[in-house]
């Protein structure tokens, strides 16, 4: 004790900006007060002195010499009393405390009362938007975690603390609102971490209408920031959320408090939604697709996705990485998709090659591996894990099985797949649709389900695979399945299909692709009326992917793309037409063959045909449609490049295939961009271009002529 | 000393955070700037390299800045080591608890590039 009281007595030397001195005192009033709790006579004087140090701590004191000056008087009036044992009541203590009363009343201001600084630095506001959204999903993630364990703090804590972060940075960026708004929000959870407030279904809507809010207002401030004009305040909008946020608050409060009054614990209703525009809804909007900017992670993403969705899962992938423009990035592939081509202009130079010597061959031979290896890293560099498209549907998912009271829950496979950033963007919009129509047309109501013996919970799972050049994504879900009666019922009504054709199932599957097909008796809001599934069909289209739907009646349906890792190389087949060459890619290809001279049939009206395992097959005469002079006219002579358009086989005829190759895909430029059959050129390894068939347009190109023909005739 | 010949340690989960910090320090003229993104991190850095001053923010996952703080201060090598927490203004009463466990300054958010100056020239030696 004594030791305590004459180390005290020594600590009081280094004047108010000591903090660390004045923390080693306030340690030993605790350690005194612990040993003696008589001591210094009463609490009340300790907790005196307490309250001058916070002051001075705080930097709220008016006069800080004179402030300083009664805590150096009272500690040594505390090491005497102390020493003294004599608990002597300290009447000039209480008019020492009194300066330093004004202080408190004014709490808000000191340090703080300086106002944000005027760092409006626009790359600094780039970064914050792009980090912002980023803090954001991480919020949609862990609340919707928190959902499923109300109680879980660690969920709590992870929502806080993003909002903790933008709030910071938006007071320094001077972005009042967004300011605004997470202080409330941060209010919010404070109490929530506190224990004070109970996390409900309420609470949990209200933070996730935050997050919208957020991102509306970011999406302003990016907008402000591309037109270089003032961020346009939305001052009313965020304070009327706020008011809710604070009556949410104060009923919970007042529930709480009833509830340990020994009266009903029941959570109040909180003032009923008003005052934000639905307008601010955003969550549809592809969030991502607005961003510039791209995160490549240096190393391989860890495939430690945690399997428990009530983990708290803010994985910190991205201590090692770096952000870059997406152009820079871009360029990069580009100039080394040109250094291949270049390289491989120089080594097939017949000159070069007339050279026998073992040095050139050896470091030929080193230059192409290294150079395959820098293609590889680049392309490497524009993928990213497929795990945030695929997160944001978890909201989706619970958004929609809301609205339409049923119960959906979503499993996902294989995040961690990689995939071309550009294309991350693009398949955003055709999982949207897909998991609106498993949610509205799949899955059926509770009461359905347990009447067929199911699981009241209906389940969707996407999943994405990689295969070889191509990643399989999965929608699956285990809903009623589809039924091809009432498909076809609608069809033929719609006029889509006549009433006599007769279709298999795969082809009657598909039809739910056609522009303005909804087999839903009534439009509901989740999915609309039937505009959805064509745009699906198209975006995989533009992707160069594939579809295929599986669907076993009241067991579920399976809707499965088939899309190239990139968008910048394409895996093809070159295939020669006389003196020129094309790549035809190889996802679109089944097979090739060449056929014996009596598979050969013409049948009226139908034009040339080829029989391959007694299926007939349109012949295309890929000469005709890029007019040039073949070497074989007759299909027993050539090659045919079997492909599936629409459900239906074709026959592409050509030359012959002279090799595969994967090419990086050259788009032919504005004036050259839409011509049917063709989707881009490539550089061959000889430094010659072709180009790149399309096989949708051929088959297109070759009805619009076959029509022609027939119309004729 | 000069600021210039001295390393500091930026720690904010938030890199928009530590941009803004690096920035004003920049401008005080550090030449040496060290990040990270959490306690932990700051731990490693702590141990792989000289540091002569901590500028920190206090809510990080993983390890918070007041652990940081602890950890510097129970490490014999490191326990002199100035070290500027920053706070939020919401959290005020943060800054006594940060003050018991000795940090040498806080600053609370927003600040001015003057005051984060004046807070370090207060920590740090002349």
């Amino acid at each position: 004790m004594q030791q305590l009281l004459n180390k005290l007595a020594n600590s009081v030397i280094g004047g108010p900006d000591d903090l660390a001195g004045i923390g080693e005192i306030l340690n030993l009033l605790d350690l005194l007060e612990a040993k003696d709790p008589s001591f210094a006579g009463n609490g009340a004087h300790l907790e005196a002195l307490r309250k001058m140090f916070n002051h001075i701590i705080l930097d709220e004191s008016q006069d800080r010499q004179s402030d300083w000056l009664a805590i150096q008087r009272k500690v040594a009036e505390l090491c005497d009393n102390g020493r003294d044992q004599s608990a002597a009541a300290g009447q000039p203590f209480e008019t020492v405390c009194e300066p330093a009363d004004p202080g408190f009343a004014d709490a808000g201001e000191g340090p703080t009362g300086h106002g944000a600084t005027e760092i409006f630095d626009p790359e600094l506001v780039r970064d914050f938007l792009e980090e912002a959204r980023d803090h954001l999903s991480s919020i949609e993630m862990n609340l919707l975690a928190l959902e499923t364990d109300p109680e879980n703090l660690e969920a709590i804590s992870a929502i806080f603390r993003p909002f903790h972060s933008i709030k910071g940075v938006s007071g320094f960026l001077n972005l009042p609102d967004i300011h605004n708004l997470t202080h409330h929000v941060e209010n919010l959870l404070d109490e929530a971490r506190a224990g004070k407030l109970k996390v409900t279904e309420q609470v949990i809507d209200l933070v996730l209408e935050a997050v919208d809010i957020l991102k509306m207002l970011l999406d302003q401030v990016k907008i402000a920031l591309q037109d270089s004009h003032p961020v346009q305040a939305c001052w009313a909008e965020v304070e009327a959320f706020c008011k809710r946020l604070e009556c949410l608050q104060d009923t919970h409060g007042a529930a709480a408090e009833a509830a340990t009054g020994g009266g009903s614990g029941e959570a109040v209703e909180p003032a009923a939604p008003h005052g934000f525009p639905a307008a601010v809804d955003t969550a549809g909007e592809p969030a991502a697709a607005a961003r510039g900017e791209m995160r490549t992670t240096a190393t391989p993403s860890p495939s430690n996705p945690s399997k428990d969705p009530t983990l708290p899962s803010r994985t910190k992938e991205r201590a090692a990485s770096v952000r870059i423009d997406t152009w820079k990035l871009d360029n990069l592939v580009d100039m080394v998709g040109e250094l291949v081509i270049a390289q491989s202009m120089v080594l097939q130079n017949p000159d070069l090659q007339g050279i026998k010597n073992q040095k050139l061959q050896k470091d030929s031979i080193q230059l192409r591996r290294i150079t395959n290896e820098m293609q590889r890293i680049a392309m490497s560099m524009r993928m990213v894990p497929i795990k945030n498209t695929f997160q944001k549907m978890t909201r989706l998912v619970r958004d929609l099985s809301r609205k339409s009271g049923k119960e959906v829950a979503l499993a996902m496979h294989g995040e961690e797949t990689e995939i071309d950033r550009n294309m991350v963007e693009e398949i955003y919009d055709p999982l949207v649709h897909m998991i609106r129509n498993s949610i509205d047309h799949g899955i059926e109501t509770p009461e359905e389900r347990t009447a067929a013996g199911k699981n009241r919970q209906g389940t969707i799972l996407i999943a994405a695979e990689q295969k070889g050049g191509n990643i399989v994504i999965d929608i699956r879900d285990d809903g009623r399945g589809l039924d091809t009666e009432k498909i076809r019922d609608t069809a033929v009504r719609r006029g889509v299909i006549s009433g006599d054709e007769q279709l298999d199932e795969k082809s009657i599957y598909e039809l739910i692709f056609h522009p303005g097909f909804s087999t839903k008796d009534e439009i509901t809001e989740v999915s609309g009326r039937g505009v959805g599934m064509d745009v699906v069909k198209k975006c995989i289209e533009h992707l160069r992917g594939k579809m295929e739907i599986f669907s076993i009646p009241g067991q579920g349906t399976q809707f499965q793309f088939k899309l190239p890792l990139t968008m910048a190389i394409i895996d093809g087949m070159i295939i020669r037409i006389g003196d020129q060459r094309y790549v035809v890619p190889t996802i679109s290809l089944q097979e090739s063959l060449r056929p014996l001279e009596d598979a050969y049939v013409t049948v009226q009206g139908k034009g040339e045909l080829i029989k391959v395992r007694k299926n007939l097959m349109p012949l295309i005469r890929l000469h005709r449609i890029f007019e040039v002079e073949p070497r074989c006219h007759d299909p027993w002579e050539g090659l045919l490049l079997v492909v599936n358009e629409d459900g239906r086989p074709y026959c592409l005829l050509a030359d012959e295939i002279v090799g595969r190759q994967e090419v990086v895909i050259k788009s032919l430029g504005g004036s050259l961009g839409h011509i049917q059959g063709v989707s881009g050129g490539a550089i061959l390894g000889d430094g010659r271009v072709t180009l790149i068939i399309d096989v949708k347009g051929i088959v297109k190109r070759y009805k619009e002529i076959h029509n022609d023909i027939s119309d004729a005739a | 000393m000069a600021y210039k010949d001295l390393t500091a340690l930026v720690v904010d989960d938030f890199s928009t955070m530590r941009r803004i910090v690096k920035n004003i320090l920049r401008d005080l003229e550090f030449k040496n700037i060290l990040e990270a993104e959490d306690g932990m991190a700051a731990v490693s850095v702590l141990k792989a390299q000289k540091v002569d001053v901590i500028v920190s923010d206090w809510n990080m996952p993983k390890m918070t800045g007041l652990d940081l703080l602890k950890f510097v201060r129970s490490d014999d090598t490191l326990k002199n080591l100035p070290f500027l927490m920053i706070t939020a203004e919401s959290q005020k009463e943060n800054v006594v608890e940060a003050v018991k466990a000795k940090v040498s300054n806080y600053i609370v958010k927003p600040f001015t590039a003057e005051t984060l100056g004046e807070k370090l020239a207060k920590i740090l030696p002349d």
